[in-house]
């Protein structure tokens, strides 16, 4: 790696061309970009860009200028602001897609590991951890104070006898502390497989190798289970 | 003032007899499919007249087939760990109806609130998935349901490629066989919200409260509309055919007044990543851009919802608000869960409103519910269940 | 004995031909599908014309007066041709009229159905029909050629009013790549107007692009040097509920304010042209090419923009794109002139 003066890494030319032709590749690539004339509705309706330097116009225009030096740039934090609510593809008078090209980009940017990416997915690995494990997103074990100081005081109602509130709920899927719901194990498997042969479970050894370790370890218990 | 919430509300009934034009490369997915499953190519889950369709329009008019019976619940992974009282009315209503319905541990997340929050996953992996839990709808002889707006956006996001790219269905197809499935596409992607919208006349008649002092305004998800919003309801009854009729067409149905606000487009603040690790964007979206103008502008006294995530982000981040000096505050629940509450399900045991943040008492006070008899008979219960006593379930695993 | 030429269409091209071919002695029938002449100027009650601000009743009323005094012009009102032939080099058609069905053969045949306005309605985004306060700009030119111009749902002047361009056109989600190439000198004039009609009314233009072609770029300049016309760069993204009775037109303004939401007393859509349900059903009838933004098809867009894609037959005006009144005007002259070489090499 090469470093300037003040000992930020320079990233080749070549290596920011390379992803680009990596984006390009996609086989969603040419329907989500199109043509562009700037008329800005994209970015008028974006509620990220109320909040965040971040527009969808300039990620259209950014790749249709084919620069991999101002494509780079969006490879960092940028990438990571959009809400993927798709209010931009919905109506982008030419049927552009910024919020479909993000979602390549960010695939771009965990699959080869980018720290910019790392950082930003860091505080997400114990979600990332409950999805891939166990193939649910947000239990109720989660839903606690230290988890989310900020929902208020009630966040606590989850806190005490969970396992008998839970059991109240009239759904026996629903009556599990771990889990959203309860997921049999021969369906995990099944899911494990799904991830094996889509390199789901790949990219996540890219992005967060100790939290690989870890899921692979449940995945081995749920495999000879 | 008064002219301008008299015309705020006025706008949810506004009737036209507009015409959408489909003027993009729309080929109706629906017709392909047909045509791929007669060259052999997919399985396809039709509806059926078992399943007693419904027949919607959608954005530009296409006929969207409804399912009302033999459904497949396909959950939602925010819903059921966060907000559990949202399946539960939608199986409080199925049940009253006599309706037929499988509820089972053999279902996986669809993954997209992961792909769309962190990008660990890809189509390959998103459709794989997407197909083996149809696939288990399919082989149970059920038409799937889907609880979530992503799940809802990210299938027919799926269904779309599958369709149009045979190298994503070959893929697809060699993982199925893997795993001891097959490729099946169902004919329609359905969601919850669309089977609460065709019921809603039925759901009407079981109401037990008058409404009509109640002002809601309704917060439809991103995923549901914007996502393929070809494939999504309009009706020439509900704001003139211009914005999606679901969840405002219930509340109409049941008697509630619906309220216009300036920020209807806006998404929750969800923004799949932020909800969980950067909050203050979420939560200065959520009272910025929803909960304040609901309040000021509209006067709500509920929000209605559609979906998990906006569910969960409009309702928890409304506390935090107080730090800024925002005091607005309104409860929110989903469409089928305002639609439980009006027709007398049981406040804690069937809406199981206890495990939301913002106030929802007031709410139910000027509807006349007694939630403190329910609270009590609540408290109660778990009493019973604490001493080793059953849950009175809805619903029993099949033998 | 004299030529006998059908045009089709009694709106500003269809009349210049008539009467241009009455005055070389041809035997003209002119069937018109609505209750009088003029077409849609007539019909929408168009005020002022562009660029001079000419009253657009003295224009058509002209043409109208021509084809209506001269004697070799037969016109049949409210009528249709419901039938249709080829006769060897000649046409027979028979024309259903309100005094019964009459088939006659035709030397050549002139097409100059026109246009219909893009009905803002087709396109949700636009709210049209959902807000009283959101019109189009062919509501706005009859509102103003009524002389009854008021914001509609509460018939007060307005105090601000926003015109948003390329409404049906240049969007893809409506079918309509191309551009309507009127719409946006059309929205400067009525700015205009507007603002000298209520000097305190402010006036916004949201653009993609402004297209006033020509010299009626005078007018886009003039509305911003006289008429103190705001011009924002960037299409509108939203239109919602406003404070008090309002409708927030809400968008991103590209080169200066960033994302911007500001209510309005009133919003202006500048709807574009269609080739209408006329265009596929002259198609169908005569045998003629559509082209792939729902017009008719010129033999060739540059050398025969007046001849059809069958001999004998051809084209004038809005009916083969969007267009002025003053160039249907003139391609009314040049389809006239070949209709005219035609019958007379085969009569």
């Amino acid at each position: 790696m090469e470093y300037d003066e003040n000992g930020v890494s320079i990233v080749p030319f070549e290596f920011k061309k390379e992803i680009f032709e990596e984006a390009k590749k996609d086989f969603r690539y040419e329907e989500y970009v199109r043509g562009c004339l700037n008329c800005g509705v994209c970015t008028g309706g974006c509620p990220p860009h109320r909040f965040f330097d971040f527009s969808p116009r300039i990620v259209l225009q950014k790749m249709k200028s084919k620069d991999p030096e101002l494509i780079w740039t969006m490879m960092d934090e940028y990438v990571w602001a959009c809400f993927q609510c798709f209010t931009c593809a919905m109506i982008c008078p030419f049927l552009n897609s910024p919020g479909g090209i993000i979602a390549i980009l960010r695939e771009i940017a965990v699959r080869r590991g980018f720290e910019s990416a790392k950082k930003v997915l860091k505080p997400y690995s114990r979600v990332l951890l409950k999805l891939t494990a166990y193939g649910n997103q947000l239990s109720p074990d989660m839903i606690q104070p230290d988890f989310f100081p900020d929902w208020g005081p009630h966040i606590g109602y989850a806190s005490t006898d969970l396992a008998v509130k839970r059991k109240a709920i009239p759904m026996p899927t629903l009556q599990v502390t771990n889990l959203a719901w309860d997921v049999a194990p021969e369906t995990m498997k099944e899911l494990y497989d799904i991830f094996d042969e889509a390199g789901v479970f790949k990219i996540i050894e890219a992005v967060d190798p100790s939290l690989y370790e870890i899921i692979q370890d449940i995945v081995d218990d749920v495999r000879s289970s | 003032m008064a002219i301008e919430i008299n015309n705020r509300l006025g706008l949810a009934n506004v009737k036209s007899d507009y015409i959408h034009v489909a003027g993009r490369k729309l080929e109706d997915i629906h017709d392909e499919l047909l045509e791929l499953e007669a060259k052999g190519e997919v399985k396809v889950i039709h509806v059926k007249d078992e399943n007693k369709p419904i027949e919607a329009e959608t954005l530009f008019g296409w006929k969207k087939k409804i399912p009302t019976n033999k459904l497949w619940h396909h959950k939602s992974c925010g819903q059921c760990g966060n907000i559990p009282g949202y399946p539960v009315s939608l199986l409080w209503f199925m049940n009253k109806m006599g309706l037929e319905y499988v509820d089972e541990r053999n279902q996986t997340s669809c993954t997209a609130w992961n792909y769309h929050g962190s990008g660990t996953s890809n189509p390959v992996g998103l459709a794989a998935v997407a197909v083996r839990n149809w696939h288990r709808a399919y082989e149970l002889g059920l038409f799937p349901l889907f609880h979530c707006a992503t799940t809802f956006g990210d299938y027919k996001e799926m269904r779309n490629l599958l369709v149009e790219h045979k190298e994503l269905r070959d893929e697809v197809r060699r993982i199925m066989h893997k795993i001891g499935r097959e490729l099946v596409i169902p004919e329609y992607i359905v969601h919850y919200s669309e089977w609460v919208h065709v019921m809603r006349f039925e759901i009407a008649k079981l109401k037990k409260y008058d409404l009509s002092n109640v002002i809601a305004t309704v917060h439809p998800a991103c995923h549901t509309y914007k996502m393929i919003p070809e494939d999504c309801i309009y009706d020439k009854e509900i704001y003139a055919g211009k914005r999606t009729a679901v969840s405002t067409g219930v509340t109409l149905a049941l008697g509630a007044q619906v309220a216009d606000y300036s920020t209807w487009y806006d998404c929750c603040g969800f923004g799949f990543r932020h909800i969980l690790t950067e909050r203050e964007a979420s939560r200065s979206f959520v009272m910025d851009r929803k909960i304040r103008p609901m309040v000021r502008e509209a006067h709500s006294d509920v929000c209605i919802t559609q979906d998990t995530g906006c569910t969960t982000t409009l309702d928890k981040n409304q506390w935090i608000g107080k730090a800024m000096g925002y005091t607005e505050q309104v409860p929110v629940m989903a469409d089928v869960m305002f639609a439980a509450l009006a027709c007398g399900a049981d406040v804690y045991k069937i809406v199981q409103l206890q495990w939301h943040t913002t106030d929802w008492r007031p709410l139910c006070e000027k509807i006349g519910i007694d939630w403190k008899k329910s609270e009590d008979e609540y408290n109660a219960y778990l009493e019973e269940l604490k001493a080793g006593g059953k849950t009175v379930n809805l619903y029993e695993y099949p033998k | 004995m004299a030529e006998n030429i059908l045009v089709i269409g009694g709106g500003p091209a269809g009349l210049n031909a008539a009467t241009m071919l009455s005055e070389l002695g041809v035997k003209v029938t002119l069937a018109e599908r609505d209750l009088f002449l003029g077409g849609n100027p007539k019909k929408f009650k168009y005020k002022f014309l562009f660029p001079d601000m000419q009253p657009a009743d003295n224009v058509v009323g002209e043409l109208i007066k021509k084809a209506e005094t001269s004697s070799n012009i037969k016109v049949y009102l409210s009528s249709e041709i419901s039938d249709f032939k080829e006769n060897g080099k000649k046409f027979d058609a028979q024309i259903k009229s309100p005094d019964g069905n009459e088939i006659k053969t035709f030397d050549s045949v002139i097409v100059a159905t026109g246009f219909e306005h893009f009905d803002p309605a087709r396109d949700a985004k636009y709210s049209y029909q959902l807000f009283d306060d959101v019109i189009d700009i062919k509501d706005l030119e009859r509102m103003m050629g009524e002389g009854n111009f008021a914001r509609p749902s509460n018939g007060q002047p307005p105090k601000n009013v926003a015109f948003i361009l390329c409404v049906g056109s240049r969007d893809r989600h409506v079918g309509n790549q191309y551009c309507s190439r009127v719409c946006c000198t059309v929205s400067v004039k009525q700015a205009i107007e507007l603002r000298e009609h209520f000097p305190d009314c402010e006036v916004y233009i949201f653009y993609m692009d402004i297209r006033t072609y020509g010299f009626f770029e005078d007018l886009y300049w003039q509305a911003m040097e006289e008429h103190d016309v705001q011009i924002v760069k960037g299409r509108v993204a939203e239109i919602t509920s406003g404070p008090d009775n309002t409708v927030i037109c809400k968008g991103e303004d590209t080169l200066l304010r960033g994302p911007f939401e500001i209510p309005f007393d009133m919003v202006v859509l500048a709807s574009g042209m269609e080739g209408g349900p006329q265009s596929s059903e002259m198609a169908k009838k005569l045998g003629l090419e559509l082209d792939e933004h729902g017009f008719l098809k010129p033999q060739n867009v540059t050398l025969a923009l007046f001849k059809s894609n069958k001999e004998g037959i051809f084209l004038a005006g809005a009916c083969t794109g969007p267009k002025a009144i003053s160039d249907s005007i003139i391609e009314g002259g040049a389809a006239a002139m070949n209709a005219y070489i035609y019958a007379v090499r085969n009569h």
